[in-house]
Order: C-alpha cells, then sequence, then structure tokens
C-alpha cells in the first residue's frame, strides 16, 4: 500500500499555485529570473551594510527559526501539523544549497594550487597533479554524463572509457592502497603495544582473542567437534564470540552512546539558543 | 633460553611487516575453501528478505569510498547478488559521493552475470549531499526530492517505482558503510525496516540497535559478507562456491592468526626481561594505558 505523504503546510497549496507556479510564458521567466537576482544581490548588499551586532542578531534569529520549524515539524501530530508539508521543499532546497559548497570546496582548491603554481613554489608539482587529475575527472566525468548509457556495450565511447580509467582503474585502486597500508600499522602496533601487565589487561587479551578467532573459519574449526544441537554448544567458538559482541559488548556501547546523546542533546540546545561561544581560526563567534 | 626469548619483544618492524604481507597475499593466491558459520543476525537478514513481498524494493544505501572498498564492496556484492538471483528489485543511492558509482560498477557486473537490466531490476538513485535533510525529504517525498537518477531520466518513469511516495514504501534499507551515518537513518526513518553491512571497525557500535530491533539484520565486516554468501549460496562466474568474501577467509584468518601470535611472543619477551632482570627500556606506545584503551 502507498503511503500518505504529509497534509500539506499552511498556505503550502497558495504558495505553490502562486508564487512556485512553473513560469511557461518565456518573457516571464527572464523577467522573473531577472527579478531573483536583482532580490539576491539587494540583500547581499544590504548585509554588507549591517555592523557586526545587527548581523550578529540576524544569525540568532536565523539559527532559531530553522531549529524551531524542526521542533515543530517533528514534535506536533501529523494531522494538526502546520509546517510537515514544508519539510520536503526544505529539504530540497538545503540539497542546491549542499551543491553550492562542492563549489566552494572547489574555488579554495583551485586558489590554493593556482597560486602554488604560478610562483613555482615548493611542491609545485604537486599542485600540477592535482590540475591533471580536477581537469581529467571533471572534463570526461560530465562530457560522459550527456552521452547515452548503454548496458552491455562491447566498446565504449571516449569519454566514458576515460571517466572510467580514472575512476575504476586510478583512484578506486590507488584510495585502496593507501587505507590498506593502515593494516600493516595495525599489527606492527599490536605487537608492540599490546603488553599485558595488569589483570584487566590480561581479561581484555583473551576476550579479543576469542572474538578474533570466532569471526574467522581457522578459529571455528577448533571447536568444530561440539555438535551445534549439544547442550555444550554454547561454547563453540561462534557462539562464545557473539555472545560477547551481543551482551557484554552491546552493554557498554549502548553506556557511550546514552553519554554521547546525552552530549550531543546539549551541544544542540547551546547551537540552537547561540549559546555557543568560542573561536574559530582566533576569530571569536 | 632466557635470552633468547627476550629477542622476541624487538622483532624488526621489516620482518612484521613481510610476515603480514605474506599471511594476506599467498591465501589469496591459493584459493582454499574454509566453510564459515553464519552468526544469528546473518540468519535474520536473510529470513527477513525471504519474506519480504515480491515487488518490494530494497534500498542499498552505498555509504561508502575506496578506502573501504576490501570490505563494504563484498557486503554490497553479497546482497546484490541474493537479490538479482531473487528476482527482487533494487535501488542504489548514496550520502557519499563515491558510494553509488562504485556501487554501480559491482551492479552492471552482476547485471551481465544474471541477465539483468538497468531500469527493470535495478535503479542507481545516486548521490545526494546533506545527509539529514535529503533524509527528512525523500520520507515526506521521494520522487520530488531525487527527480532524476543517474541516467538524467525521471524516477516516476521506471516501472518499478511504482507506489513509491515516500521511503516508507521501501520493503528495506541495507546501509553499507565503514562511517556512523547509520544512526542518521535510524533517526529520521523511522518505521523503515533497516539492516547494516558494517566494517569491522565499527562493528562493536552497531550491535546495541540490533539488540533493541533497530536493525532487523546485521552483517559485519569481511566475515559479514562470508556468512551472507554462505547461507544465500553464492557462486562465483565459474559456477564455483563462495564470492570475494569466502576467498578472503583465508587470509582474514591467517591475519588474525599472526596478530595474536605476535602479541604473544611480544608478551614472551617482556617476561623473560623481567625474569632475567634487566631495566625495561621504555617505548613511546608501550604503556597499559595505551594496552587496554
Amino acid at each position: 500500500m502507498e503511503s500518505q505523504g504529509p497534509p500539506p503546510g499552511l498556505w503550502q497549496e497558495w504558495f505553490a499555485a502562486h508564487v512556485f507556479a512553473p513560469i511557461e510564458r518565456r518573457p516571464f521567466f527572464w523577467l522573473a529570473l531577472l527579478l531573483t537576482v536583482v532580490v539576491y544581490f539587494g540583500l547581499l548588499a544590504g548585509l554588507q551594510q549591517l555592523g557586526s551586532a545587527a548581523r550578529r542578531r540576524l544569525t540568532v534569529v536565523c539559527t532559531f527559526i530553522a531549529g524551531l520549524f524542526y521542533l515543530f515539524a517533528f514534535f506536533i501530530p501529523e494531522p494538526i501539523n502546520l509546517v510537515k508539508g514544508y519539510e520536503q521543499p526544505l529539504g530540497s532546497f538545503l540539497l542546491a544549497v549542499g551543491g553550492f559548497t562542492i563549489g566552494l570546496g572547489v574555488i579554495n582548491l583551485v586558489t590554493v594550487h593556482g597560486k602554488v603554481l604560478l610562483r613555482a613554489q615548493a611542491g609545485w608539482h604537486n599542485s600540477l597533479a592535482f590540475f591533471a587529475g580536477f581537469l581529467g575527472m571533471a572534463v570526461f566525468g560530465i562530457w560522459s554524463m550527456y552521452l547515452p548509457q548503454e548496458d552491455g556495450a562491447t566498446s565504449l565511447p571516449l569519454a566514458q572509457a576515460a571517466y572510467r580509467f580514472l575512476f575504476e582503474g586510478l583512484l578506486t585502486p590507488l584510495q585502496a592502497t593507501t587505507f590498506a597500508l593502515l593494516g600493516f600499522f595495525i599489527v606492527s602496533a599490536a605487537y608492540r603495544a599490546f603488553r599485558i601487565r595488569t589483570v584487566e589487561a590480561g581479561l581484555m587479551t583473551v576476550v579479543a582473542f576469542l572474538v578474533m578467532l570466532g569471526q574467522v573459519p581457522l578459529g571455528q574449526m577448533l571447536t568444530n567437534g561440539i555438535e551445534p544441537t549439544s547442550f555444550l554448544a554454547g561454547l563453540r567458538l561462534e557462539n562464545i564470540t557473539n555472545w560477547l559482541l551481543t551482551s557484554p559488548n552491546a552493554a557498554a556501547t549502548r553506556g557511550i552512546l546514552f553519554g554521547a546523546a546525552t552530549g550531543g542533546f546539549a551541544l544542540s540546545l547551546r547551537v540552537w539558543l547561540s549559546l555557543e561561544r568560542g573561536s574559530y581560526f582566533g576569530k571569536e563567534f | 633460553m632466557l635470552p633468547l626469548l627476550v629477542r622476541l619483544r624487538d622483532i624488526d618492524r621489516r620482518i612484521v611487516s613481510l610476515l603480514t604481507l605474506l599471511v594476506l597475499a599467498v591465501p589469496l593466491l591459493v584459493r582454499v575453501p574454509l566453510p564459515i558459520e553464519a552468526f544469528p543476525a546473518t540468519k535474520d537478514l536473510k529470513a527477513f528478505i525471504d519474506q519480504m513481498p515480491r515487488d518490494k524494493l530494497v534500498l542499498i544505501a552505498c555509504d561508502w569510498d575506496a578506502s573501504v572498498k576490501g570490505e563494504c564492496d563484498p557486503l554490497t556484492t553479497a546482497m546484490m547478488d541474493y537479490l538479482m538471483r531473487e528476482n527482487r528489485p533494487f535501488a542504489i543511492f548514496g550520502l557519499i559521493p563515491q558510494g553509488p558509482e562504485l556501487a554501480e560498477v559491482i551492479a552492471r557486473d552482476l547485471a551481465k552475470k544474471h541477465g539483468k537490466q538497468y531500469g527493470a531490476d535495478y535503479l542507481n538513485w545516486g548521490y545526494r549531499p546533506n545527509f539529514t535533510t535529503t533524509l527528512i525529504a525523500m520520507m515526506s517525498d521521494l520522487p520530488a526530492t531525487l527527480k532524476t537518477d543517474v541516467r538524467d531520466v525521471d524516477v516516476t518513469s521506471y516501472p518499478m517505482m511504482k507506489g513509491i511516495r515516500s521511503l516508507k514504501d521501501v520493503g528495506l534499507i541495507y546501509n553499507v558503510t565503514g562511517t556512523g551515518i547509520l544512526s542518521i537513518y535510524i533517526q529520521f526513518c523511522g518505521g523503515v525496516p533497516l539492516a547494516e553491512g558494517g566494517t569491522a571497525v565499527i562493528g562493536p557500535e552497531l550491535y546495541p540497535y540490533l539488540q533493541s530491533g533497530q536493525l532487523v539484520g546485521l552483517l559485519v565486516g569481511l566475515g559479514g559478507a562470508a556468512q551472507f554468501e554462505t547461507i544465500t549460496d553464492f557462486k562465483d562466474e565459474r559456477g564455483e562456491p563462495g564470492g570475494e568474501g569466502l576467498r578472503r577467509m583465508g587470509s582474514q584468518s591467517l591475519g588474525h592468526l599472526l596478530v595474536m601470535v605476535l602479541i604473544v611472543l611480544g608478551n614472551l619477551g617482556v617476561w623473560a626481561e623481567r625474569r632475567l632482570g634487566r631495566p625495561r627500556h621504555e617505548q613511546p606506545v608501550d604503556d597499559p594505558e595505551d594496552a587496554e584503551s
């Protein structure tokens, strides 16, 4: 059975019909677009004129209203909820805003590496590698997006072949290899750091060995002699491991999660009510 | 004898690395079938899928990148292969940019193996930024939030999307990840059955959700993939039993064994040193607090 969407929010249908309705006639569309751009830059210019205290007040008010929206959307029952219907349009709006943040990241990277390259500073070859990778991925990625995708095609157009080579043949193995190096560090660190000097450390070692053995076939083979249906089945390594993970481990983890959630709740309240004080790169906020 | 044992506490790290390389690489080259017993959480996941109506869409949320490909690839492959064999429709989606791309590669290969078609048997909704707001919006109105798939086609134009108004209409969300993103699905996708395929590193954090019933099933790490492959009778392209998960169990078994042996040897060395009454030379990481944490 299909789920029923939330009821429309307050004046949502009116907004949909009169404000956010698609503009069919070309001249009106361009006029509306022009008006939006003018309003946007006007707002931006207006904000620039504000003093720091006024800007701060505006940020506090916007943060509070945004938090209040989701508070109402979650805690008021659906039949009488007047804002629930706006969750999806707001989500789409924030998706678009999220897309802009990727653009900001690109601008930042291009600026930083562009300066290094133009001034031929130390490590300029790394910046060159960045531009080669960035442009290669962007050009072939966007190009191949606009080509028809054919399942089971024996040969690929140049753009798609180049993109697959860069993504599947270069980026993926490089990233996987870098992370795989961690395995060597873990083995070396376990050997050097795991010293059993206290009873607690000894207990932890025994439990760690049981869990490690119970998760792999070689370990499980050690207790394969015990029939899975016998009264001793609980002593099979996989069953001991499962019990350790689902009981003592789950209890300890739940305790940690409760602590973290309480801290997260307190932090959210402080952010929402703009009580959070601190500094960012030495600048007070 | 004791002076010889003392030397065990300082095995050259190059030897340790070489041993690690050998125990991980050799079993990958020499295929030895190793049977594995499935945990109850693995069996629960299969049982949940089996009782779902045939036409219910499964959402495979691929929130992983190439850095955790070693575990997440087999976890995704095992699930996709089973869904394709069972003729169950599924959609790929991701809140991490690389996830849907990497999953697409897996789906493409499996589609060839099982003779399946994009659009008829599986879809790729692609990547969307902003975890929280995206999921909230998808819980309200899924087609309006997604609009198009990775091929820039209106998602509502696919027959398998019929009846999908919101995430609540999805039969199961199977999240594959090496991050803590599951908590966001749990917070904002209430009422939708959830299962997790997590890397071994995040495994211990996932068990409370299993016990509370917020997860209908759980696969942890490469072992989880191997267990799922075993209980679903996974066959590779040559018709041999087991996929990447089971194939890599030899490496994982020997890797675990090596870690255990090295820990024992290191501690034997420390014990012998104390017996000889030599002063302990400190190492930056050689701290009981570190060992216990």
